[in-house]
Parts: structure tokens; sequence; C-alpha cells
């Protein structure tokens, strides 16, 4: 003779009797976890989310900056394509991105390499290479600039002395005026960069450089064939959060060209700003913006999968 | 206590938090909100930086002493405020009293469009400015038939100062009657000035502006009275264009901003260089002439910060072969006040508006406290003592010899300040031509009168 099991009427418990401990906890830290996030979410909405919304919206008009929004369609996109000057600036973004960001990389890669592996007076090291990016970009950019004034900038005097000339106008070139600007940008960015590749190389086991010496690997092979591949994900990550951060890198730009000389150091955000706040079309504005915001955002998405993929191989 | 008890509080607990969160983080003036009781406050923006918020605590001591009874609030705005985020409070809910616009931007006469700006005709009148405003000014404060800002004060631009000690050590010859007679005497003082181991002109042209005003001050010697009239209007959709930015005129105009580069009168790294830094070059002594506006005088001739060396001032030189030979003052005026159509108190704020442009707010105010030359021409000149000296020489040259609207920095800046900079800044590092600045001038005033129209 068989006991029959009792069904519960209910969430698979018996009726009159309470819910497994278990469930009971999970859900309370569930509304605990909402509870938590709500503020945070609110303000991302209101400060982040919202704003991005009415810049699409205003992308779609032909808004000066007062009065109603009146609708064009897709004309500020057609318009902003159209314009020579745009698709150079577009053209100019991606190879500053590029650019300064595998110098970001590379130069934080080089340093963290260093430092980790016990180079003399690392200690002191991890303190100098990250004072450049405490410091206030604008700050900084404006410094550079003046540093490199002919005939009286710094740098111009340094080489004047060295017998190599103290004339250089880079910032006025128009073949040299990216130069400066990321020699800058590099120098203000390697910091963050260069903690977060030595953090992620000094997780890396002992044993495994144990294990690669006794196998007769040279520091080199170990680096690129060891060190590497274990930090790949945070590498890919820094490199895709440094090309985003360099391709929206308005501060540095404007502060020691205004894009200038002749538009020739014109990048995307910059070129934002002087449709919107010195001519007024804000609708043109937004909707290169928009664009800028859609490319980075795919190559956000497109660096996070590769990044996932690599973790879980 | 229930789990369902528990979870409403923290629920409840948790979005009481979050709408002060909100709260806190909410913007807007508090001061002045909501502040029905106070019937008989005038607010009144004041811009930022110089002799401004001194100013207009000048003028706001005057006007009150002429109405008891009435207390006024300044707002400080940033210069860059004017042309974005002041936007938005002008033609919101809760508008300032007495507001600044900047005339070059498009949203200005979007809101005169809009009727979100009083028409002032009726202070005009009142302060008889038909008269007392230049002929330039009056014309340059005009948009869409009417007039809907004023000006407390001219600017002047296209100054060169030059340091007089080393003209005479160099063997140049003072401007006569603060006039450079020639691009000729200017390249010879340049080369002169080089000889000796000086940087000739020091100039700031890094962005837009001192570039536009160089090639507005060579445009008034370019073109005819009428050219130059028709220059500074036909942003205006319905003023025909007689002159265009193709012709000989303009062309001339910035062929000779380029000979200021070809015939190396500018300082090395010219066009990469801050003003500031340019100014800190000259009073260093390691240039021998600075370009700037007026407003560099009292700085300049500051006992403790200026310069160590005797100072002069002259006008830039007419362009060669000049239509209109006479170099005057290329005077502006950016900085305008208007009045919101929202505004809570319209008639006062007209008041407050026609004690600015008196003899006795421009004495006071303008001249004693901030060094500024008068927007009205009937301020005797004995009131003119409270200038500062070379100001007062400039000011003397203006009622004497007259002063032309600087073309750039008086039209809407998609035709005018901003495009042209850029431009020429281009034609400077060889990336376009004079004829294809022209041609970028032209595009861009017939895109503007398509889209304004």
């Amino acid at each position: 003779m068989t006991q029959a099991t009792r069904v519960p009427a209910t969430g698979g418990t018996a009726a009159g009797s309470p819910a497994p401990r278990g469930r009971q906890h999970s859900s309370k830290v569930t509304v605990i976890a909402w509870a938590l996030t709500l503020p945070s979410l609110i303000l991302y909405i209101i400060v982040q989310l919202m704003p991005v919304l009415q810049g699409m919206r205003i992308s779609l008009t032909d808004w000066q900056g007062v009065g109603d929004l009146n609708y064009i369609g897709f004309e500020n996109y057609a318009k902003v394509l159209a314009d020579q000057d745009t698709r150079d600036a577009i053209v100019r973004t991606v190879i500053y991105a590029a650019l300064g960001s595998a110098g970001i990389v590379g130069l934080g890669l080089f340093l963290a390499a260093a430092v980790s592996r016990g180079v003399k007076w690392s200690g002191f090291y991890r303190v100098i290479w990250f004072v450049p990016g405490v410091a206030p970009g604008m700050a900084t950019a404006i410094f550079w600039a003046q540093s490199m004034a002919p005939n009286t900038g710094a740098v111009n005097a340094i080489l004047g002395g060295l017998g190599l000339g103290n004339n250089h106008n880079w910032l006025g070139d128009k073949d040299l005026a990216l130069l400066p600007i990321l020699f800058v940008t590099i120098w203000g960015g390697v910091g963050f960069t260069f903690l977060l590749l030595l953090g992620s190389m000094e997780s890396v086991s002992e044993e495994v450089y144990e294990a690669a010496s006794l196998d007769g690997s040279s520091e080199m092979r170990t680096f690129w064939s060891i060190t590497i591949p274990l930090i790949a994900p945070i590498l890919a990550t820094v490199a895709l959060l440094a090309f985003i951060g360099t391709a929206n890198n308005f501060g540095v730009v404007y502060a020691m060209t205004q894009g200038g000389p002749g538009g020739a150091t014109e990048i995307i955000p910059s070129l934002v700003y002087r449709r919107a706040f010195l001519q007024g079309d804000f609708g043109g504005a937004s909707a290169l913006a928009v664009m800028s915001g859609l490319v980075l955002m795919v190559l956000g998405m497109i660096g996070v999968r590769m990044g996932r993929s690599r973790q879980e191989a | 206590m229930t789990l369902a008890s528990k979870r409403t509080k923290l629920v409840v607990g948790t979005a009481g938090v979050a709408l002060l969160g909100l709260t806190a983080c909410s913007s807007g003036s508090s001061t002045g909100s909501g502040a029905a009781a106070d019937d008989k406050v005038l607010t009144v923006q004041v811009l930022t930086g110089d002799q401004n918020p001194a100013i207009a605590e000048a003028v706001n001591k005057g006007f009150l002493a002429q109405n008891p009874g009435w207390t006024i609030k300044t707002e400080l705005i940033a210069g860059d405020a004017m042309g974005s985020t002041n936007l938005t409070k002008m033609s919101g809910n809760n508008p300032p009293d007495v507001g600044m616009l900047n005339h070059q931007q498009p949203a200005y006469i979007t809101m005169i469009k809009n009727k979100q700006l009083v028409e002032l005709g009726d202070v005009w009148k009142a302060a008889n400015l038909d008269t007392r405003y230049s002929a330039e000014l009056n014309k340059a404060l005009e948009r869409e038939g009417g007039h809907y800002s004023m000006a407390i004060s001219q600017g002047f631009i296209n100054i060169i100062f030059y340091n007089a000690d080393a003209f005479q050590a160099a063997g140049i010859t003072e401007p006569a009657d603060h006039r450079f007679a020639s691009m000729a005497e200017l390249k010879s003082a340049a080369d002169k000035l080089r000889a000796k181991g000086l940087e000739p002109l020091a100039f700031g042209g890094k962005g837009n502006g001192s570039i536009s005003h160089l090639v507005s001050g060579t445009l008034q010697t370019a073109a005819t009275g009428d050219q130059l009239a028709n220059y500074e209007t036909t942003y205006n959709p319905s003023v025909p264009i007689t002159a265009n930015f193709t012709d000989p005129a303009f062309t001339k105009a910035v062929e000779t901003v380029k000979a200021y580069q070809d015939q190396k009168i500018f300082a090395e790294g010219a066009n990469s260089s801050e003003t500031d830094a340019a100014q800190a070059s000259f009073v260093a002594g390691k240039a021998g002439m600075l370009h700037n506006g007026y407003w560099a005088a009292p700085a300049l001739t500051d006992k403790a910060a200026g310069v160590k060396f005797k100072l002069g001032w002259a006008l830039i030189p007419p362009v060669d072969g000049a239509a209109t030979p006479l170099k005057k003052l290329d005077s502006f005026y950016a900085i305008n006040y208007c009045i919101a159509s929202k505004a809570k108190h319209v008639d006062m704020a007209k008041k407050y508006l026609e004690y600015l442009v008196s003899v006795e707010a421009q004495t006071n105010a303008t001249i004693k406290v901030g060094s500024q030359i008068p927007s009205v021409n009937d301020v005797p000149e004995a009131n003119l003592a409270g200038l500062n000296p070379m100001v007062a020489e400039m000011a003397l040259d203006a009622n004497k010899n007259g002063t032309a609207f600087a073309w750039g920095p008086g039209v809407p800046d998609k035709v005018g300040q901003s495009m042209i900079g850029t431009a020429l800044n281009k034609m400077l590092t060889g990336q376009a031509t004079v004829a294809e600045v022209g041609q970028t001038a032209q595009d861009a005033l017939v895109a503007f009168r398509q889209d304004s129209k």
C-alpha cells in the first residue's frame, strides 16, 4: 500500500504551512536589491537616458535653442553627412581615437609589465605614472598648449637650448597639430590604464610563471604567450574604453586648438559644440552626436561580446 | 511584523529617499520664484568678467535713486551662457526682467519672430536713440524691422598697440594720427622690429575671434560705404544682395589678411596663439606690437601689471588701393540688453533700459566705473575724463573721424565671425585659396537667407 503524497494547492507547499526558507529569503533579497538600485536607476533615467532621448528628438528638428521643435525628419542627418568638413571630422576622429587608444594601451601595458616584474623603484613608478591621470584634463591641455608655443613656450625653450630651434609651431601647422594633441591625450590617459593592467597582471598566479620558467621560457615569450592571453579580457576592455574615451575627448582638443588650425584637428565632439553653441544649429549638432553615439555603442557591444567570449574560452 | 508590512515599509522608505534625492537634484533659480509678494523687485542679468558687475552696480544705484521703493536683483551669467542656457531662461516662463542676449546667435532672430522679445520702439523714442546712437549702431541693433536690444557701451577692435621705445630703437616713425598709412608702412615696421630681435605683431590667432576681426577691419577700406552696408545687412532675406562675397571688394580684404602672414607681419606661431599669450609676449617686451581691442588698454597701462615701456596705439592700415582710404575705428556692440515678453515688470524694465543710456548712467557707470566708451554720442567731452587716457583718445578719434561697423561680429555667427574665422584659418594653413574663402562666405549667406525665410 502506497501512501499518496499530498500535492499542495499553491506554491508547491502544503496548504497552511509556511513557504520554504530558501524561497522566502530569495524574494526578500530581490526586494532589497530593487530598493537599493531604484534611486540610482531613477537618477540614471533622468540624468542620462532622458537627455539622450531628447537629443535624438532634437536631431529630427531645426531647433535653434529656443521656441517649439519643428520636425524636419532626417534632413539634419543628410545635411551633416553631405558636409565635407563633417566627413573629414569623422575620419579624423577615428584616426585620433585609434592612435590615441593604441598609445594609451601600448604604453600602459609596457609600464605595467615593467612594474609588475619588480623593476627597481616600482613603488615610486606606481604613483608617478598615475599622477597625470588625476590632473584635470582641461588644465593639463592648456598647460601643454602654452608650453608648446613658439619662442615663449617651455618645450621650445628647451629645444632651443639643445640647439634644435625654438620656434616650432606644431599647434599652428595643419599637418602636425594632431601630434601634440595625441601626446597630451596619451600622457593623460595612460595612468588609469596602467593601474588596471597592473592589477590584472599581478593577479596572475606566480606558479604559472614558475612553470613557464621551468620549461625554459624566456621573459619575452612568457609575456606574449602567457601574460597577454591571461589578461586579454581586461586588455580588451581597457582598449575599448580608451577608444571611446579618446573619441569623445572634447576637452583636450578644444583647449589646445579649438579644432584648428583651419579645422585641421576638428573631431566630432568639438564640431558638435561649434554647431550647437556657436552657430545655433542644435538640430544638426544633435544629429552628429547621435550618429557618433550609435557608432560607439555598436563598437562597445562588439567589444563586450569579444571580451565575454574570451572569458568563456 | 509580517513580511508584507516589512516589504511595504521598505518600498515606501526607498521611494521617499528617491523623491528627496530628486528634489535635491532639481535645478532652477530658487530665489525669486513664487515671490508673489515681491512685486517691486526688478531682475537684471549681468555678464561676468571685466568691469561688468561693477558697472551694473553703479547703474542700479543711480536707477534706484530715481525709483524709490524698488529693489534690483542681479543674476550673473557667463558669456558662453548667452548663446546656450540663457536662451532657455529668456524664452521660459520665468525670465529676468532685463536680460542679456548675443545678437549674433540665430536664436535671437527666432525669439524676435516668435514674439518672445519686447520691441523697444517706445524706449528708442523716449531716449531719442535715433539721434543719440550712431547710424551704425542703429543699423546694427535693428532686426526684423524693429529694435529689440540696447547697447550700454561700444567697443573698438583692430587696435595695434605698439612699444614706442622699441620703435624708436628700431628707427621706426610712430604712425601719424594713430594710423599706419599703408600696408607697406606696417611691413616696414615689422621688418625693422625683426631685425632688432623682436617679434613684430603679436596676434591671438587661435580660434575665430581675432582673425575675423581683422578681415572686418580690412573690409572697411576695401569696400565702398554702400558695399559695406550691404554686407552688413544681407543676412536678412528681405534685403537684396548687391555686394557678393565673391566680389573684388571682399576678396581684396581677404588677400590683405593673407598678406599679414605672407609678409611676416604676424609674430611666429600667431595662428596657434591665444590672445592672452600674445598680450603677455608684448608686455614682456618680446613683441613690438600687439593686435587686440580697446579693452586691453586699461590692463596695458596698469602701473603694476602693465607695460614698462612707452605705449602707443594705432589703427590697422587701409588695404592697398582702398576704395575707402580713411581707416576708422571698427566698432561693435556684442553685449545687448533686452526684455523678454514674459518678464514680470516690462514697463519698469523699459525705464531701466532708458536709464542705461542716459548721460548720467553713461558717465557714472560706463565711463567712470567701466572705463568703457559710451554707446551714445551726447556725453559731454569733459565727462570722458573718467576714461582710461588711451581709451579717451580713441573716443575722441571716434568723435572726430567717425566709426565703421565691424562686419564679422555684427552679423549672425553662421554668416559672420564663426564662419569666416574657420575659412580664413584654412586659407592661412594652405587648405583654401582666397577665392574659396569668398565662395564659402557667399554659400553661407545664401544658405542662411534660405533657412531664414
